[in-house]
């Protein structure tokens, strides 16, 4: 079974849910902080170009102002002007250009800003120059984004570094906690099923060994009765009979305890099988108690499920074995059937018997349980524990509802 | 019985560790109608050592019969039956092997190392008797063996 059960698979499903969320997270982060900055600093330049024209063209209206005609000749005037604006440290290029917007002056602060790659996005903004409601002309300013792309790139650094980190601690803490409960959880399996196969392993070699000696006291204790019945008083014949009782019902628990712990360390594979041939086979099987108790067993068409064949044959000869066994005053009638559930066949065993009041639907699946005396119905109370265990040995569920007086219905699933 | 000119009891040796097994045995083969004898082995070695007949046993007959319990000590049965089914003095003798295993691979084993026949031992007494009344009698009276084993 250890083998079966597939260690660490939470912690490899975390893993790979893990790594696409941490990766986006890391991504995100590490790229989101910067491109806002950027496109922050961006808008505040473009804005700071914005005013500086906005100030430029006022200062040359009123130069134009006062010289309507002749200003744009005034070089000296508004080269003044404009030279002041070259200290400012952003600004790289101004023009002023005429009404029809042919450029009448130009200053660059140096070439060296000139076609450079950080200035592909530059803004340059232009603001009017107003005469007499008339545009008279424009300045035209352009800035630098390098400072910008610098500081950008030192938020990207940092925001890499951020993004990295959170992005592996995403991906790793939360598995270093799935691993530890992980390694717990392993630890409880294992004793768990440790425990299981010595409670099996015991139950084995108890009733096992037990024959032995029970087969002693079962054999001399008759062969007693053989050589004894009647010769000695009729006390002895009674102490003799409850002694060969009591060995015989010894004999039938062990063998039940054996046949119980056999399920799962006696196992066959589970296979493909037809439960509908395996129930023909167990009907036949009850032939006699059928015909006894004049019982009708119908049943529907059963599927193909997966399942060890002799235990399946097993747990439907038990359910249809007690159908029939706790009948009530009319003839036993039982209905076998079966419905899909998806990936699961739900298997349903219907009687008209007496019916187990509900306050026993757990107990009855429990080892040597049993309801009613020996005298009213025989048996050690093993078949529906036997049951239980072959079920969940298939992976299924076993449980049942009933009516008091008119019947039973069992349900188990099965694998498809 | 194998052999027409022997008038005396039949020979069969009981392997067996446990008293209250070798007294049922005793007990049932007594309802039987053959005169035999009885001798008993308690563990593998004794078993092997009387029918080689060292020490002690070498004046004793070889048994027309083996009667082999599995789980014995010293020698297990499994053992017993090998050493015994090599043996070119020995291996004629029908050797049942009257277990309470009913294991698959234990009935495997004994055929495998030449066992006559694998019997399960019933639990019930009375089945227990009529199966070594049916040992007895098929064994000692419907089967014809090969004259000459006690040579």
């Amino acid at each position: 079974m250890p083998e079966e059960l597939q260690k660490r698979t939470i912690s490899q499903q975390l893993s790979r849910r893990l790594l696409p969320v941490s990766a986006s997270v890391g991504l995100l982060i590490a790229l989101l902080f910067p491109a806002t900055y950027y496109w922050l600093e961006h808008r505040t330049l473009r804005h700071t170009a914005n005013i500086y024209a906005q100030i430029l063209a006022e200062k040359v209206e009123r130069l134009v102002f006062k010289e309507p005609e002749l200003w744009r000749y005034q070089t000296y005037k508004y080269i003044e002007i404009l030279q002041d604006f070259k200290t400012v440290n952003e600004v790289t290029e101004i023009a002023l250009q005429d009404e029809t917007g042919k450029e009448i002056a130009e200053f660059s602060k140096s070439t060296a800003n000139a076609g450079k790659w950080w200035n592909w996005n530059a803004p340059a903004e232009s603001w009017p120059i107003i005469y007499n409601n008339r545009q008279a002309g424009t300045v035209v300013l352009k800035v630098s984004e390098r400072v910008a792309y610098l500081k950008t790139a030192a938020v990207l650094s940092v925001s890499l570094t951020i993004g990295l980190s959170l992005a592996l601690l995403i991906y790793r803490y939360p598995l270093r906690v799935v691993r530890k409960i992980e390694g717990e959880l392993d630890e409880t399996i294992d004793k768990l099923y440790r425990s299981n196969t010595d409670l099996e392993q015991f139950a084995y070699i108890a009733s096992h060994d037990l024959q032995e000696p029970l087969r002693m006291v079962n054999s001399y204790v008759k062969l007693l009765a053989r050589r004894y019945q009647g010769k000695l008083d009729s006390d002895a014949d009674e102490f003799i009979a409850f002694a060969v009782d009591g060995a015989v019902r010894m004999q039938g628990l062990i063998n039940d305890l054996l046949t119980y712990s056999r399920v799962n360390t006696r196992g066959n594979e589970l296979a493909r099988i037809d439960s509908g041939k395996i129930l023909t086979d167990v009907i036949q099987n009850l032939k006699l108690a059928i015909e006894e108790h004049k019982a009708t067993i119908t049943y529907d068409t059963l599927p193909t499920v997966s399942a060890d064949g002799s235990q399946l044959g097993q747990l439907f000869q038990n359910l249809i074995g007690n159908a029939i066994k706790f009948h009530g005053d009319a003839p036993p009638r039982v209905h076998i059937a079966a419905e899909n559930q998806g990936d699961k066949w739900l298997f349903s065993v219907r009687d008209n018997g007496i019916g187990i009041p509900s306050e026993a639907y757990q107990r009855v699946f429990n080892i040597f349980q049993r309801l009613h005396t020996r005298a009213e119905y025989p048996g050690t109370g093993i078949g529906l524990a036997v049951c239980k265990k072959i079920v969940e040995r298939h992976g299924g569920m076993i449980w049942l509802t009933s009516t008091e007086g008119s019947g039973t219905t069992f349900y188990f699933t099965l694998t498809a | 019985m194998n052999d027409p000119y022997k008038c005396g009891p039949v020979e069969i040796l009981l392997v067996e560790d446990n008293p209250g097994d070798v007294r049922l045995t005793m007990e049932a083969l007594k309802e039987g109608k053959i005169y035999h004898n009885l001798r008993v082995a308690g563990d593998g070695e004794e078993a092997l050592a009387q029918l080689r007949r060292e020490g002690a046993h070498a004046e004793r007959p070889l048994p027309d019969l083996i009667l082999l319990d599995l789980n014995l000590p010293k020698k297990n049965g499994n053992e017993v039956l090998q050493s015994i089914k090599q043996d070119e003095a020995l291996k004629r003798i029908p050797v049942v092997i009257l277990t309470t295993s009913a294991a698959e691979q234990d009935v495997v084993m004994a055929y495998d190392l030449h066992a006559n026949c694998y019997i399960t031992k019933p639990v019930d007494l009375d089945q227990f008797i009529i199966i070594v009344k049916s040992i007895e009698s098929f064994w000692l009276t419907v089967v014809k063996l090969p004259a000459g084993i006690q040579q």
